[in-house]
């Protein structure tokens, strides 16, 4: 027994090994850090709590948590919505169904530097593409990088083309999941395509819904390259994301102790939502 | 056959005599321009002196990351490395550097003095001066003639000889001719004319002791110079580096740009090289009281503790740096403008440039070079730059000038620990 435990362990120990050293001492060292006073390569000041405390005062923190807050509720219901009723259709017995699966998916793994770079262009205010159509529709040029509005929607709109096919692959798992006699049946009870996309299809996708949700959650706390590319956080601070002033505090104003407490309070708050939604589509689960 | 060995045999004692001579090996990493004008001058410093130099070229942002991680490690850095003047300070602050001050005492008086300052750290001396960007006001002479001014470079330093001055011909040009006298960005843009507009004034957002000048009342007024250009509809906005920059240049929707001489290089080289002759090159409007010049940009080379042979190192940097032929071959290819004084008085300097109308621009601007004041960057200028175009961003939204800067102030005092 002792025996067969010993070479099992031996052969896993790979993955141990590496979690160990790239997740579990990351984790660790920047709880330590976040007591300190520390510019990344001299000696560290240890300051007790001062960088928590100092969090309270930081607005930018603040404005970050809220920008966050923001775009978790414009674009994840929009794009959430729009996955599911992506993912039914690439569900359904449509021509050319492999290819509409791999195209979906194909924002996602583009380069998403390149990505941010082509957005940039096409919503720039005077010579966008995007500014260019809607001339044609006869709406005058929108400031869409110049504007704290305009700036928050161009990030949802980034988000959403990103992230769309991700989120549906993971729906239409879920939906090839459902037993088609549930559907059978329903149309013999004179059901419409429609009643049953809400009556069975949704009920019966709630998990994956709720999974894809708290994904989404993390997602958006921890959302980066899109905005430091795109619009760096501006204007005036108004798509500041709360790693993006993460990483500004630790890599640009060589400030690694407060960085540190920074990631914990994002740890702290994802964790929070994440629960809330769990049990919230729990409860509901059990009334129905 | 015999011979054959023999041969092979001379071949390998030389190959080891090969690898022993290679040896002395500097290690050196720089970024873009500066990169390829070092691969430029790399072999005749090889020859004269026997020490062999293994170049790195390494993109901007990455150079960075790079270099603070193998500080942190202590080891992976270069033995030679580039450093932008303005982030500078940050990394002699962890102490990663070899002091120099014994050695670069006698070639103190050889630089520009402005271009010490973020080479200093309490007292000792870190590096050696390389590259400035000398500010002058780039204007398009065609745009000028159409508004019915006059277009020479002389009479535009007259005509433009204070901001003032300048306010006045941007209304006259925007009215005659509808085009904007220059572009300032109301989002995305670091506020570099800003800040050469206070260097101009010998103020910037901190002074020579480390304290925040944010909140002084001249540098508010300055502000306050920017939004009513903004307010008069008489500066457009897009800021430096975006498209709508680019275009604006390009398709002569400005009629000005405030920039350092190194502008003259990306608007021949890409920006809008078949702008032949269109442009001219004169010194900055003068505030009240300061210079018709500041600094934009500019990098310096230092030693790493890591370095193995401090001594090869340092004849290296002395090699590229201290001497006229490899800092005007440098400027020549890549337009890299000295801090080096002696340089100044090379023929390079009294060459028309047809692309300026023939105009000596170099001259124009090595005149100004000798006129920089300092700008004091101190380890917490990022962030205090930050909360600057912060500041500006709030107020291009409609917020008040003198609240906004006083708030930047208090928010740089308190996050850095400063008075």
């Amino acid at each position: 027994m002792m025996k067969k435990n010993k070479s099992g362990l031996i052969f896993t120990s790979p993955f141990y090994i590496l979690f160990l050293t790239f997740m579990v001492y990351p984790i660790l060292f920047s709880f330590y850090l976040s007591f300190n006073k520390w510019n990344g390569v001299g000696e560290m000041e240890w300051v007790g709590l001062a960088n928590y405390i100092n969090l309270f005062r930081d607005d930018l923190v603040w404005k970050s948590m809220f920008n966050a807050l923001f775009f978790f509720f414009t674009y994840v219901p929009v794009m959430l919505f729009l996955a599911l009723v992506l993912a039914v259709f690439l569900n359904s017995n449509i021509k050319g169904r492999g290819f509409f699966r791999a195209a979906v998916y194909l924002p996602n793994i583009t380069s998403l530097v390149a990505v941010a770079f082509t957005f940039q262009l096409l919503l720039d205010k005077n010579y966008g593409l995007l500014n260019m159509f809607l001339s044609y529709l006869g709406i005058s040029s929108i400031n869409w990088l110049g504007t704290p509005l305009g700036a928050r929607l161009s990030i949802d709109m980034l988000m959403i083309w990103r992230w769309l096919g991700y989120n549906t692959i993971i729906l239409l798992a879920g939906l090839q999941s459902i037993p088609e006699e549930m559907y059978e049946a329903a149309i013999i009870d004179g059901a419409s395509k429609v009643q049953s996309f809400f009556r069975i299809t949704v009920p019966l996708m709630k998990p994956v819904l709720l999974f894809t949700l708290v994904l989404s959650t993390i997602g958006t706390f921890r959302m980066f390259t899109e905005v430091f590319i795109l619009t760096g956080g501006g204007p005036a601070n108004s798509t500041l994301t709360p790693v993006v002033h993460l990483y500004n505090t630790g890599f640009n104003w060589f400030k690694f102790g407060y960085a540190s407490s920074i990631t914990y309070l994002i740890i702290l708050i994802t964790l929070i939502l994440s629960m809330v939604q769990m049990k919230l589509l729990n409860e509901k689960e059990v009334k129905s | 056959m015999r011979k054959m060995t023999f041969i092979i045999a001379v071949l390998l004692v030389l190959s080891l005599n090969f690898t022993v001579m290679a040896q002395e090996v500097v290690t050196v990493e720089a970024w873009s321009i500066a990169a390829d004008g070092l691969a430029e001058i790399i072999p005749a410093f090889e020859e004269e002196t026997g020490i062999k130099v293994e170049l790195k070229k390494t993109e901007n942002a990455t150079m960075k990351q790079n270099l603070l991680l193998s500080l942190n490690a202590g080891t992976g850095a270069a033995d030679v490395v580039l450093m932008e003047d303005f982030w500078a300070p940050r990394f002699l602050d962890t102490g990663g550097f070899v002091d120099i001050t014994d050695r670069v005492e006698e070639h103190y008086g050889k630089f520009l003095e402005f271009k010490w300052d973020p080479i200093e750290m309490n007292g000792k001396y870190y590096g050696m001066p390389w590259d400035i960007g000398p500010v002058g006001l780039f204007y398009r002479r065609d745009l000028f003639e159409e508004a019915g001014l006059e277009s020479d470079p002389e009479a535009v330093a007259e005509m433009l000889s204070t901001w003032e001055k300048y306010y006045e011909v941007a209304e006259k040009i925007k009215s005659e001719t509808g085009t904007y006298m220059l572009a300032y960005g109301k989002s995305n843009y670091d506020n570099r004319m800003f800040q050469n507009m206070l260097q101009q004034q010998n103020l910037g957002y901190f002074d020579e002791t480390g304290e925040v000048l944010i909140d002084h009342p001249q540098v508010i007024e300055t502000a306050k110079y920017i939004n009513q250009l903004w307010e008069d509809d008489l500066a457009l906005d897009a800021a430096e580096w975006t498209t709508g920059w680019y275009a604006a240049i390009e398709t002569g929707e400005i009629a000005t740009v405030v920039s350092g001489s190194w502008l003259g290089g990306f608007l021949k080289g890409w920006i809008a090289p078949e702008h032949d002759g269109v442009w001219g090159v004169v010194p900055l409007p003068a505030w009240e009281e300061g210079v018709r010049t500041a600094n934009n940009g500019g990098s310096s080379l230092y030693i790493t503790n890591q370095a193995e042979n401090v001594d090869n190192a340092f004849k290296f940097i002395e090699y590229a740096l201290t001497r006229n032929e490899p800092q005007l071959a440098m400027y020549e290819s890549q337009d890299l403008f000295p801090s080096l004084t002696s340089t100044y008085e090379a023929d390079l300097f009294e060459k028309p440039d047809p692309y300026f109308g023939g105009q000596k621009q170099r001259q124009t601007f090595a005149e100004l070079a000798e006129d920089i004041t300092p700008f004091y960057f101190t380890t917490d200028f990022d962030e205090a730059a930050t909360y600057v175009s912060n500041a500006f961003e709030e107020i291009a939204l409609g917020a008040e000038v003198e609240e906004e800067f006083k708030d930047a102030a208090e928010k740089t005092r308190r996050e850095t620990g400063r008075d």
